[in-house]
């Protein structure tokens, strides 16, 4: 099997929510040699975006995601190992972008949070998941262990979200605010509630998370 | 002048009542200690709420065998979903709306104590007490057949649920509020009792457990409708059916014809014959579902979610000569105020919805433990002074 015929394979069983086959084409590729950070940066993310895409596009739903999203992990199994040992040796030319990810103390909503981790994992983030009912110093804690370069934070309920300024004004506090940019969304959150609150920025999907987290973080630098 | 009844029926005709009738599916019991001025009360509430219940619950735990215990605890349930409905009717009846819900699928007619702060319902739903005494859902359990198996599903005629439904329904009748009874629904109950994640992962994983799960819950749904019409002269109920979220619905289309359209057309069959009305309740963006919600029979649909990207004017537009519109004053409005925001809200709302009639005012969700009553007060006002028919209302 060449590379190519693989990675339309591995490709396909990725948005089709195939695990199984995912995972044997993840350990066919390692045993073909191929570079894993190539699959990852050439197969693997490029099949999520065509699943966000879909996902944009109302073609797919939360179950086709997680089901992609599942199946990605079974390849991702395989090659992380691999990826880890060569990312000491190899330069990669996708930049590992640092995510601490979770919803706001007072809600326990967690469904659209998980949405954005598994698509953010899927682009090459590193994640950080800190669950539901997180508390201002569990995020400032995080950030400063991290060295996190971008927030995102989720409330559902209008009574929550308000706890998005508390962060942030803690962030101030530490001197943190510049090293790290922050995102927020979930139901009653809007774009201009996000201004108000002072965060960089809102996505209001999943897909989106990825793209404006991806710009706010190397327009930063 | 109309009676309440008549005005949220006239309205669901898709007539003009004598003036814009008011439905909320909720209206938070903390609300109402506060409006009243009793802070000292509403603290107490809040804070001593669930030490109380923490305690009751040790003392039970520790002191009763098994069986004792288990049906302590059921009657504890259902003393908490006594209270949480008969708050819902006496805190809609104080703001002298005209319609609210008791709901009758979130009993905890088996209450499973899993530790003293979760507990697991009829649906095998483990709901968790935050500190402050809120409950929140926290995951589901009837992830397999065998899990199905074990736990069961539960009775529609429970006599617990039908005593729920009959304490709520002597409260609203003494407050003069028109009850219209939410039953859950064919997507949110399940998804809650399977497990989020867990549910739509069974959709491609086992879909005869799907296809299981459906029928019990729609024959749940039908029964309890059949006896709340032929037994208690039920005329308008509500499913409680989340089916979608910010962006559009939690699974595509042709899932939902799989297996929710068709199950609701007949329950509503069931429903139609005996000349009682189908309301249901989604948030989210729900522009897809409705053709099929619409196909499969419902008389109306709340609440049209504002921050989802629904305006009453192209619900109203779209829908308006098929169903009736209920909804949607913003509950982030509703929260932070200001009283002018409301005010034009509401105003907006009446002007895109309200002529011709076929419009229930109500928030875009619930008025929630959040909303602060005065603002809810203001909604309620501005409904009363400028929603009766014909419309007058004041230029833009």
């Amino acid at each position: 099997m060449s590379k190519n015929d693989l990675f339309k394979e591995l490709s396909g069983a990725i948005i089709n929510g195939d695990e199984e086959l995912a995972e044997q084409l993840a350990r066919k590729s390692i045993k073909l040699e191929i570079n894993p950070i190539h699959t990852l940066e050439n197969c693997v993310i490029p099949a999520m975006e065509v699943v966000g895409k879909k996902f944009e596009k109302q073609e797919f739903f939360i179950p086709e995601i997680l089901i992609a999203a599942r199946a990605m992990e079974y390849a991702l199994k395989i090659l992380k190992p691999e990826i880890e040992a060569r990312r000491k040796r190899e330069v990669s030319s996708v930049k590992e972008i640092v995510v601490v990810l979770g919803t706001v103390k007072g809600d326990i909503h967690d469904i659209g949070k998980n949405l954005v981790k598994y698509f953010m994992e899927g682009a090459g983030f590193k994640v950080f998941d800190l669950g539901t009912e997180v508390s201002v110093e569990r995020f400032i804690q995080e950030i400063k262990t991290r060295n996190a370069d971008l927030l995102c934070m989720s409330a559902l309920i209008s009574t929550t979200m308000p706890y998005f300024r508390k962060v942030i004004v803690k962030l101030e506090a530490e001197g943190l605010r510049n090293k790290v940019k922050v995102m927020v969304g979930g139901a009653p959150v809007t774009e201009e509630y996000a201004k108000k609150v002072k965060a960089d920025a809102y996505a209001e999907d999943a897909f989106k998370a990825i793209q404006i987290g991806r710009l706010l973080v190397e327009e930063g630098k | 002048m109309m009676t309440k009844r008549e005005r949220i029926l006239t309205a669901i005709a898709r007539e003009e009542p004598d003036r814009i009738p008011m439905f909320e599916l909720i209206v938070d019991a903390s609300n109402r200690v506060t409006a009243y001025g009793a802070k000292i009360l509403g603290h107490i509430q809040s804070h001593a709420r669930l030490p109380i219940q923490n305690m009751l619950l040790k003392g039970i735990w520790h002191l009763f065998g098994k069986r004792k215990r288990e049906l302590l605890l059921r009657r504890l349930g259902m003393g908490i979903a006594k209270l949480l409905n008969n708050g819902i009717v006496k805190n809609a009846a104080r703001f002298d709306i005209d319609a609210c819900s008791v709901f009758l699928s979130a009993i905890a007619s088996r209450f499973d104590l899993l530790s003293l702060e979760k507990y697991r319902d009829e649906y095998g739903r483990v709901n968790k007490v935050s500190r402050d005494g809120i409950g929140w859902y926290d995951g589901g359990t009837l992830t397999s057949h065998e899990a199905l198996d074990e736990w069961g599903f539960p009775n529609p005629l429970d006599p617990l649920r039908i005593n729920v439904f009959d304490v709520g329904a002597k409260i609203a009748e003494k407050k003069g509020m028109f009850l219209i009874p939410c039953l859950g629904g064919m997507m949110e109950t399940l998804y809650e009792a399977v497990g989020m994640e867990k549910f739509f992962y069974l959709l491609y994983d086992d879909p005869s457990f799907i296809r299981r799960i459906m029928d019990l819950q729609k024959r749940f749904l039908a029964e309890l409708a059949k006896f709340l019409i032929d037994e208690r002269g039920v005329e308008v109920l509500i499913f409680g059916d989340d089916s979608a979220y910010k962006n559009g619905p939690m699974m595509s289309v042709k899932h939902f014809k799989q297996y929710i359209f068709p199950r609701y057309k007949s329950i509503i069959n069931t429903i139609h014959k005996r000349g009682t009305k189908a309301l249901l309740h989604s948030d989210g963006d729900t522009h897809l579902l409705l053709p099929g919600w619409v196909e499969a029979g419902i008389d109306g649909i709340h609440p049209w979610e504002p921050t989802a990207g629904w305006r009453l004017s192209e619900a109203k537009d779209s829908w308006g000569d098929q169903i009736c519109i209920l909804g949607n004053i913003d509950c982030n409005t509703l929260t932070f105020g200001p009283d002018s925001r409301i005010q034009k809200e509401v105003l907006d709302a009446i002007r895109d919805a309200g002529p011709g009639g076929g419009y229930i005012m109500s928030s875009g969700n619930s008025i929630h433990y959040g909303i602060r009553p005065e603002n809810f007060q203001v909604m309620v006002d501005t409904c009363r002074k400028y929603g009766g028919y014909p419309l007058h209302l004041p230029k833009k």
